[in-house]
């Protein structure tokens, strides 16, 4: 949850993001580390912190204009809405959800926005199945840092239950009944 | 041991049994566990209880130290007390956690009457607002240059998500309940009938879980 | 909430049993209860049931729906409906867990039974996973859950209330007007403001 101190807010807004720079800026050849000249030329490509994207983009004129970073690109949204969950947000995106709603600003025609839903639906299922894995090393690491911290929860309220199931005199869980479970979990999906 | 006396509320010339104060009691407990803001305070319930478990805890006494039926009591108040401190404990995490906020709407609230904190909560919060304030100051402002010294708590206060999802059920048949469509700029209707039970955000229930309408779950 | 503070509301549930001892009324706070008379079956909140069963004071009627038979049916009707199926009330499995936890030789065919509502409990969960799964497909802002018991609702939180707080934060932030250039605040005062 995002407050006045939270840190992961603060990290997202450090991420970086492509920006063109629009005007020559005297001395600023340093954000660009390809660049042997002191001075920052109109037209540089850069990728900037997004704090820095935006607040230079706010001015008047704007110094910068700011292009999606990859992920949000045609290329990437292709493969997103196909299926999203074969993507490796950890790999790709650790701030996916969080970034995207500050970039989606950028894009004028909404298909970010759209994007972000949609991803967000789809991958709930692996979140779901991160819950209640046994295997949670494979099942957490293609989640991006917030679908981990939703997974990890999950997790410990599925092992609260099955602690509570667990305990006492009448544990509700038995050796016949796991043997029985594989058989029946194939006999709902049918179902559905 | 003596029935209970029905307790009588001062204010209101209506007598309500022991039973229904812990029937509300712990409806206001389940509901201010799961509500996302601070609710209304039930201090006369729970003034009521308290006064109950102390006649209760003296007649215990006078039974002899074996009686089942002591025992039996005593299970009884431990749980009463069980949901009367978790009550209370919920309702002060909240005043810590959203302090500023709650003491902002509760001086406006005070104005109209309708508080939702008690007096001693209220100073609680107060108090509490104060020692982070001179906490803050002693550790960190008093160490800064003169004109970074201020301390800005209005933009420090922490508010509590009002849009968040959660369940409840219907205890009275409510229509027309609005849910805000965002995406498409066509609210909602829906009705909630009595039992039924629903997710849904926070804020357009807010009202229903402080009439007692719906029952958080 | 954890389990156990569910079990504690679930323990105010009435159930009958037969005391080997007699006394008169009790008056709790939660209202009267008795006379005692050994032999003689008579309500008592879960609690107390369990307590006296504990201290051997009693026998354990098992509620009406604690039946094979009847089990059986709930199972095939849960099997057979795509909707979560009414139980025979709110905390059966809080029922079932402590009558079969300290009173499983007063239920006939207890393990069995203790088998079948597993059943139950294993079918509803799964299929609670599986409608999560279309909720949030649907849309993920509300949802109807006639029929499920507090403790299986208990068990989808935190996951489902904040997967759909973060899908409608991502709807509202996200499709905000392009009026970005006019916003010259900070980051995390825009941060502070999607709290209110």
């Amino acid at each position: 949850m995002s407050n006045y101190l939270s840190i992961s807010d603060i990290l997202v807004s450090n991420e970086k993001v492509p920006c063109k720079f629009l005007h020559d800026l005297p001395k600023m050849g340093f954000l660009d580390p390809s660049a042997a000249d002191d001075d920052l030329k109109a037209g540089t490509n850069v990728e900037i912190p997004l704090w820095l994207a935006e607040s230079l983009q706010s001015r008047r004129p704007p110094l910068v204009s700011v292009d999606l970073p990859k992920i949000y690109k045609d290329a990437y949204r292709e493969i997103l809405n196909a299926d999203a969950c074969t993507v490796d947000m950890h790999k790709l995106g650790q701030y996916f959800y969080e970034l995207g709603c500050y970039v989606a600003k950028h894009d004028i025609k909404g298909e970010v926005a759209a994007t972000l839903e949609n991803t967000f639906k789809q991958r709930f299922r692996m979140l779901l199945s991160a819950s209640v894995s046994t295997d949670t090393l494979s099942t957490m690491q293609p989640l991006s840092a917030s679908e981990r911290k939703r997974a990890a929860a999950a997790a410990s309220s599925e092992n609260a239950l099955s602690a509570w199931l667990q305990r006492g005199d009448c544990p509700l869980t038995t050796a016949n009944m796991v043997a029985n479970h594989r058989k029946r979990k194939r006999a709902e999906m049918e179902m559905f | 041991m003596d029935p209970i006396d029905d307790i009588e509320l001062s204010e209101e010339e209506e007598e309500i049994t022991a039973e229904t104060v812990l029937k509300t009691l712990q409806s206001a407990w389940q509901n201010e566990r799961l509500a996302p803001e601070i609710l209304p305070h039930h201090n006369d319930m729970v003034e009521c209880m308290l006064g109950q478990i102390q006649h209760m805890e003296r007649n215990i006494n006078k039974l002899p130290k074996t009686d089942l039926r002591a025992s039996i009591h005593k299970m009884e108040l431990s749980r009463i007390k069980f949901i009367i401190c978790n009550y209370l404990r919920t309702r002060l995490n909240k005043i810590e956690k959203y302090c500023i906020h709650i003491i902002n709407e509760e001086r406006q609230r005070m104005e109209s009457g309708t508080n939702y904190l008690t007096p001693a909560e209220f100073k609680y919060a107060q108090e509490y607002l104060l020692n982070m304030e001179s906490h803050l100051k002693n550790v960190v402002l008093d160490k800064m240059p003169g004109n970074m010294q201020t301390l800005e708590l209005n933009k420090m206060a922490i508010y509590p998500n009002l849009q968040t999802h959660v369940f409840l059920k219907a205890n009275d048949t409510v229509s027309c309940v609005v849910l805000e469509d965002l995406v498409g700029d066509q609210d909602e209707e829906i009705d909630l009938e009595e039992g039924s039970q629903h997710i849904l955000q926070y804020k357009p229930v807010a009202d229903l879980v402080k009439t007692g309408k719906v029952q958080l779950v | 909430m954890d389990p156990y503070e569910i079990e504690f509301l679930g323990e105010n549930r009435i159930i009958s049993v037969i005391p080997n001892f007699s006394y008169d009324k009790i008056y709790l706070i939660c209202g009267e209860f008795g006379p005692f008379r050994a032999g003689l079956p008579l309500n008592v909140p879960l609690w107390l049931a369990i307590m006296l069963k504990q201290k051997q004071k009693c026998r354990i009627v098992p509620p009406d729906w604690m039946d094979l038979d009847v089990l059986e049916n709930i199972k095939e009707e849960e099997k057979r409906s795509r909707f979560f199926t009414k139980m025979p009330n709110e905390h059966y499995m809080v029922e079932a867990k402590l009558i079969l936890g300290v009173a499983a030789e007063d239920v006939p065919n207890s393990s069995e039974i203790k088998t079948i509502i597993k059943d139950i409990w294993d079918i509803r969960m799964s299929k609670l996973r599986t409608s999560m799964d279309a909720l949030m497909k649907s849309g993920g802002s509300y949802g109807r859950l006639d029929h499920l018991t507090l403790m299986e609702i208990n068990s989808v939180k935190p996951l489902l209330p904040s997967a759909m707080d973060d899908l409608h934060r991502i709807r509202t932030t996200s499709k905000r007007p392009t009026t970005a250039s006019l916003n010259t605040s900070t980051f995390s005062q825009s941060g502070s403001s999607q709290n209110i």
